[in-house]
């Protein structure tokens, strides 16, 4: 490669700026102009915001709840009431007061406990005792004194003619109405006289104290009456 | 000697839990003048919960022998009772309520012969020869425990004032045991 001589140019880059010299203080006063930032009165709108309450307004009447009512005495039953209740310091606009039924159910479908007897009984009469067995204890021959039980014995025997030691006594039964007497039956085991009652209107029917008494060579039961004492 | 009337009241509970009530009015030779009984009251389950305790008291004396002595047409002058449940009732009625048993001791010296154990009850020979009968009433009624003790004396002469009571038991024991045949 041949040497070539290279033409140079100088462009300049920049295009020539002529530049002065101003003093930035040049001495004179800066003026400020004054601006109000706070106005003497501010403008407003005044915007209304209603409040829309919504009110709901509740049932108040007490919800029918079906209870049992279980009765134990008379007087607690369950009453129902109907009140107004005044709502004071709250102002609606058509209503002054609410009316809120306060109520108790009234109980058609009661349980009554106990007793389907409540205080009340139904009762029959029964004829059902008219003609039972009236019957007598025998009176505790421990109780009774050896010299009474003796005269009852002695006066056993002197009656029906047999010996004094030929007696067992069975037992002493007081107080025995002898006139309407009927049918009277010793009970071996239990050792009671049962015997029954006739109705005589009129007579005063004569009460003694009898006493029974064995004979025991032949095994025949005999008796015999005493006053009362 | 006066024609008394006199009243025994009881009730029975069977074994299944039956109750029953009845009075028994007799004569003052012990012949019954009126006998009455309640219908028979099977307490449930649930009701001898609630009532407990008081279920004997409540049916025996508040409903089956109110009902029975309001019910009864012959009243009687002196009405022997099992127990002292049924003191309760006394004020609603006029005449007294007496409860008797067989003091198991020696007799007394003489007839009519009391001896006081408290001020409402009494230790009385009504006959000769016999164990003495203890006396209780209620102790509100304690000032008339001197009229019984006179009533009685009268009555003993003539009836054992205490069989009838067997009797009223026997009765509602048959009838409990008939009612649901």
């Amino acid at each position: 490669m041949s040497k070539r001589q290279v033409l140079t140019r100088s462009i300049a880059l920049s295009p020539h700026f002529t530049s002065c010299k101003t003093p930035l203080f040049s001495g004179s006063q800066i003026v400020s102009h004054k601006y109000d930032l706070i106005p003497d009165a501010l403008r407003t709108e005044s915007s209304l915001f209603t409040l829309t309450i919504i009110v709901k307004v509740i049932n108040l009447t007490l919800l029918k709840i079906k209870t049992n009512l279980m009765r134990f005495r008379r007087g607690q039953q369950a009453k129902g009431s109907t009140r107004n209740v005044p709502i004071p310091k709250i102002k609606l606009p058509h209503r002054k007061s609410f009316q809120v039924t306060i109520k108790t159910v009234k109980i058609k479908n009661a349980y009554f406990i106990p007793l389907k007897v409540h205080r009340r009984t139904t009762t029959s009469q029964s004829n059902y005792l008219d003609n039972a067995p009236v019957s007598r204890e025998m009176l505790n021959l421990r109780a009774i004194p050896y010299t009474v039980l003796s005269d009852y014995i002695g006066t056993l025997a002197e009656k029906h003619g047999v010996r004094f030691t030929d007696l067992k006594l069975i037992g002493v039964y007081d107080p025995i109405p002898v006139d309407i007497v009927s049918s009277p039956v010793l009970d071996s085991y239990t050792g009671k006289l049962r015997f029954s009652l006739r109705r005589e209107k009129g007579k005063r029917p004569k009460c003694l104290r009898v006493a029974y008494a064995k004979i025991k060579s032949t095994g025949k039961i005999i008796q015999a009456v005493f006053p009362l004492s | 000697m006066a024609e008394y009337k006199i009243g025994y009241i009881d009730t029975y509970r069977s074994e299944r839990n039956a109750f029953i009530g009845g009075i028994l009015i007799t004569d003052c030779y012990g012949i019954p003048l009126e006998f009455r009984h309640t219908d028979t009251v099977v307490p449930s389950r649930i009701e001898q919960i609630l009532y407990g305790r008081a279920l004997d008291h409540y049916l025996k004396a508040e409903t089956m022998a109110r009902s029975l002595l309001t019910d009864v047409e012959n009243k009687p002058d002196i009405l022997i009772v099992p127990d002292e449940s049924y003191y309760n009732l006394t004020r609603s009625y006029t005449f007294p309520f007496v409860q008797l048993s067989v003091a198991r001791r020696e007799p007394l010296a003489t007839h009519g012969e009391s001896q006081e154990i408290s001020e409402n009850e009494i230790l009385l020979q009504i006959l000769s020869l016999r164990e003495p009968v203890r006396v209780k009433v209620d102790r509100k009624n304690a000032p008339t425990l001197a009229s019984v003790k006179s009533i009685l004396l009268d009555l003993g002469r003539t009836m054992d004032v205490l069989e009838p009571l067997s009797r009223v038991q026997d009765a509602l024991k048959y009838l409990a045991e008939n009612s649901n045949k």
